[in-house]
């Protein structure tokens, strides 16, 4: 079992506000993911084991959405805008400093697990680009600077 | 009929309220174009080949989700619908590999065909193709996703026909669309592959080659094949098959979608079924035993051998000393012939078919029998119920596409399912409301517990059945022994989950109830009958049906194959009718049944059996004892297309064809007669069944002059009600129903008496036999495809019976009883009731008929550890 009991309660508790069961499947993912930080078979097993689904509803649901992480990833993910907006303002180069900076590739995680750097689509803050988006949270009008002391403060906060 | 008229290419199209402008159109004979459309599914507007210009729509609409309203006008061919058709296949194109010169769909691909039709002669798209690599080798892609399925991913044009045809005809979760635009993938769930029975079909009706199976890969283009229609052999379903073939060799079998029966979707078994017609293990030639050993021999040679020693048979014991067995696969003809040659020319009466997976046969069921006592119903009927009920039947394993039935009147209007089964089945989780398990042997009880509790509820409306009050109260007091928790003790069935049945029995308007195997086998056979005529007498409205066992027990109950009932189920009385019709006498005292027959060749009374594609051996109860039996006949003649063990013991074997080398017809559960054609000619030396009792009959001394089955046909026909085809060409592509006035009465009400059977406390241990995984009868296990889906025998037992005697899965378990042992490996089932064993009957090497006693009412046994 990977989810917590609580997180099955959770589970369990959303369920209940659907009039059918499998709109709860992606409330459902977002709570195993937010606790085990990705998602993988065996929770889709769980979750379709709670809720007394199929396990290819909760697997095809899952796989539709491709911003749910679907593999082990570092404990801030930091998604760079690529668009138009952030690309005018130079956002690939805040992107080559990012990996240069915490010496990994896009989308691997860095030796002290802490760091996973990958581009994003649009995240529709296009007026105060470049920007970024950090697990759930967004850091705008980025600097090289900026991204400097947002880094020292995650590392930080461990 | 038509509720208003759409105008369709300026053409007045008649709509029936709630139709979509696709199917009006269609009906009226005007074609659009579709991929992801199909009859039996909801449609989902996925792939777009279908937008039709409709007049006061900004946009074209997609034909098949449209619903007509009326006024619509309609253009299907408009120079607008056809640039956006040559739109839709240039977006479909741009990612499609067009691999068509090794793609094993061309020449029958829609993708191809649409393309033909409508497609230009360039693509805007100048960028590589999306490809979903498996083999970076190979640009063919392929990947397993089943044991028989392949998939290639880049060809697929995501029309999601596979996954709703697993989804909402199927009702299995074993194939899913992953991810999403270009990217979508059709893969099973995380872990599995897809293997559920009906998994062929989704190759059947993939419009491209996106999914194909190995049985036809790469082995034949299809223009060159022939197509022939059959009508499948292995259960009583019925389900038409078309079966393709290329220089008489078969290449596969596929759907020839009769709604009547199958709807477009056969079962795996069907699909791969045919296969063991050209299993290397035939019987090739005519076999003689000489000197102990079996050893090929010419025609003519086995004919002589046959004649003489029958000579000599015949003069010392007369007609009596003989007996027959015919199979229940074979056809209506092969089996009328065959017990005209029994009664007229060799002059026994001693002929059955019944060994199959029965114990001993009760008094009076020679009036009833084998599905022939169940109502006039068909398929369709069980779509309209709005209560199903299965007793005691594997519906899922052992009639596929009725279990289909069932679903879908699940999905279309949400009938109720109750399953009242002696162990789980796998209906159970697919498609039960309900699922009931009671003890084997105590369905009678059962029943007569549920119709109490019925009468029980104050929703129960005496006026709006046809019996009165006082045969109520009777009724009930009679069955107070059997009621609430009193019977509950003896089924083991909680008293609170009969109540649920009962509140759903008691609100249904139309019940339909399905009796399986487990029904047959039960030891209140006759009994339980009765109780399901009495469930019958309490319900609004209800239709029993009684499966058979076999594809075609229902015509062999009916043309003759029976020791005291004459072909059309005439009394003995009306004999004289068939000696003047078969010009010479044919024996006055009725016959003898199968056990009848084994005792008297015990006692010396019969000396010779002609067995006709049956294996009493392997199938009937005590089979060392029906062997030892079997090796005292003076002289067995044994006619089969494998060697049995029965055809082991014989001393003469005639290679008989099989069902793709032969013509007739056979008759399914609704006693519908279909008529099924010949695939290919008879494979190495043997000989279509007709042909061969002919021969035999000839040799004996009489000449029928009807070795082909029109012929049989012909005669056989007089026995039909008047107005049936008498000719096969007239029969046509829907078969004809056998029907006669008396059924669907209920009859009296029946009384139960049930005692408890003596509790023996070395066998404790009750035996149910079943189907394995996409096995039905003793045929499939000669079948590689199937083969791959079926792993071992095995011996199911439950969880709390595992602990108790420390086994775990795979371990091998020692099954006794008086009769026999047999040794396997156990596998522990989920929910399956204690103190049961769950044999399946499909292996050779796992015979179950030798742990059962001819005389038992029911099948004790221990289990032990090894």
């Amino acid at each position: 079992m990977i989810l917590s009991d609580s997180a099955k309660l959770q589970i369990s508790q959303t369920a209940k506000r659907y009039p059918k069961v499998r709109s709860a499947i992606l409330p459902a993912l977002h709570i195993a993911y937010e606790e085990h930080g990705y998602l993988s078979d065996q929770i889709y097993e769980e979750i379709a084991q709670i809720l007394d689904l199929k396990l290819i509803e909760v697997a095809e649901a899952a796989s539709f959405y491709t911003m749910f992480p679907k593999a082990k990833r570092g404990k801030y993910l930091i998604q760079v805008c690529r668009n138009i907006s952030c690309a005018l303002l130079g956002s690939h180069h805040l992107t080559a400093y990012l990996l240069d900076k915490l010496n990994v590739e896009l989308g691997e995680i860095t030796a002290d697990g802490l760091f996973t750097v990958v581009e994003a689509e649009c995240l529709g803050s296009c007026t105060t680009a470049p920007m970024m988006q950090v697990n759930a949270h967004y850091y705008e009008n980025l600097t090289v600077e900026k991204v400097d002391r947002l880094i020292e403060e995650f590392r930080s906060q461990k | 009929m038509s509720d208003f008229n759409i105008t369709v290419n300026g053409r007045q199209v008649p709509v029936i309220k709630g139709q979509t402008v696709l199917q009006a159109s269609l009906a009226a004979g005007i074609d659009i174009p579709v991929f992801c459309w199909h009859p039996q599914l909801v449609p989902v507007g996925a792939c777009r080949i279908c937008l039709v210009e409709i007049e006061k729509l900004p946009k074209l609409q997609v034909a098949c989700a449209t619903i007509a309203s009326e006024g619509m006008i309609v253009h299907t061919d408009s120079p607008k619908t056809i640039k956006v058709r040559q739109g839709v296949l240039e977006f479909i194109l741009a990612h499609h590999p067009l691999d068509c010169p090794t793609c094993d769909k061309g020449g029958e691909c829609d993708l191809q065909n649409l393309t033909f039709k409508y497609g230009l002669d360039y693509s805007r798209q100048h960028e590589p193709k999306h490809r979903v690599i498996v083999d970076a080798n190979s640009t063919f892609d392929d990947l397993q996703i089943g044991p028989e399925i392949i998939r290639n991913q880049n060809r697929c044009i995501h029309c999601y026909r596979c996954t709703r045809i697993v989804d909402e005809i199927a009702f299995e979760d074993d194939l899913g669309a992953y991810q999403r635009s270009y990217h979508t993938e059709i893969l099973p769930p995380p872990g599995r592959e897809i293997r559920n029975l009906y998994s062929g079909n989704i190759v059947e009706y993939c419009p491209v080659g996106a999914l194909t199976n190995d049985d036809w890969r790469y082995k034949v283009r299809v223009w060159l094949t022939k197509q022939t229609s059959v009508i499948c052999p292995h259960c009583p379903d019925g389900c038409n098959m078309k079966l393709w073939n290329f220089h008489n060799k078969l290449f596969r079998a596929t759907s020839r979608a009769n709604e009547n029966i199958d709807n477009g979707f056969i079962c795996d078994i069907g699909r791969y079924g045919y296969q063991y017609v050209a299993s290397p293990d035939r019987i090739k030639r005519p076999m003689v035993r000489r000197s102990g050993e079996l050893v090929e021999t010419s025609w003519e040679e086995a004919l002589s051998l046959i004649r003489k020693q029958t000579d000599d048979i015949k003069s010392k014991l007369s007609g009596s000393g003989f007996f027959g067995f015919i199979g229940d696969i074979r056809t209506n003809e092969e089996i009328y012939a065959f017990q005209r040659l029994l009664r007229r020319v060799i002059g026994s009466n001693n002929i059955d078919h019944r060994f199959h997976r029965r114990r001993r046969l009760t008094p009076g069921e020679e009036v009833s029998s084998r599905g022939i006592e169940s109502d006039n119903a068909e398929f369709k009927d069980i779509e309209n119920a709005d209560v199903i009920v299965v007793l005691g039947s594997d519906l899922h394993s052992e009639n596929p596409i009725t279990s289909l039935r069932v679903k879908r009147a699940v999905k279309r209007h949400n009938a109720k399912v109750i399953l009242l089964n002696p162990l789980p089945t796998p209906l159970g989780k697919r498609a039960a409301t309900l699922e009931v398990i009671y003890k084997q042997g105590t369905a009678a009880v059962l029943l007569h517990g549920l119709i109490d509790a019925v009468v029980d509820l104050e929703r129960f409306d005496p006026s709006a059945i046809k019996l009165s009050a006082a045969e109520i109260s009777d009724f009930r007091k009679a069955n107070a022994a059997y009621a609430g928790v009193r019977g509950s003790e003896i089924t083991g069935v909680d008293v609170t989950l009969v109540a649920r049945v009962a509140e759903i029995l008691a609100a249904a308007q139309n019940v339909f109830i399905l009796a399986g195997s487990y029904v047959e086998r039960d030891p209140l056979r006759d009994s339980l009958h009765l109780a399901v005529a009495n469930l019958q007498s309490f319900c609004k409205s209800a239709r029993k049906i009684f499966l058979p066992p076999d594809s075609n027990s229902v015509g062999a109950a009916f043309f003759g194959a029976e020791p005291t009932v004459l072909p059309g189920r005439q009394s003995w009385g009306k004999k004289a009718i068939y000696e003047d019709l078969w010009h010479g006498p044919i024996p006055d005292a009725p016959g003898k049944d199968t056990i009848g027959i084994l005792e008297a060749i015990d006692e010396d009374e019969i000396e010779c059996g002609l067995v006709f594609n049956a294996d009493p051996v392997r199938l009937f109860p005590d089979g060392e004892y029906v062997r030892s039996v079997m090796e005292k006949l003076k002289l067995l003649v044994v006619i089969d297309s494998f060697m049995t063990d029965t055809a082991r013991l014989a001393d003469v074997i005639l290679p008989l064809s099989t069902f793709a080398e032969i013509e007739g017809t056979r008759v399914n559960w609704e006693k519908r007669m279909q008529y099924s054609q010949r695939a290919i000619p008879p494979l190495h030396e043997s000989k279509p069944g007709c042909e061969i009792i002919e021969l035999l009959a000839d040799r004996l001394g009489v000449k029928f002059n009807q070795s082909k089955p029109s012929d049989v046909y012909q005669e056989m026909a007089r026995f039909f009600p008047t107005g049936a085809p008498t000719t096969y060409a007239a029969i046509g592509r829907d078969g004809f129903l056998i029907r006669s006035a008396e059924t669907n009465k209920p009859g009296k009400l029946a009384y139960l008496r049930f005692v408890a059977p003596a509790i023996d406390t070395e066998y404790r241990f009750i035996l149910l036999v079943g189907n394995a995984d996409h096995h039905r009868g003793t045929l499939t296990e000669r079948n590689e495809i199937l083969m791959k889906f079926t792993g071992e025998p095995f011996v199911g037992i439950s969880e709390a019976d595992a602990t108790d005697l420390a086994v775990s899965d795979g371990d091998l378990v020692k099954v006794e009883s008086k009769y026999g042992r047999v040794v396997g490996k156990a596998m522990i089932l989920r929910d399956f009731p204690s103190k049961r064993v769950l044999l399946p009957e499909n292996f050779g090497e796992m015979s179950t008929n030798i742990l059962m006693g001819r005389q038992d009412k029911i099948d004790m046994i221990k289990l032990a550890k090894m």
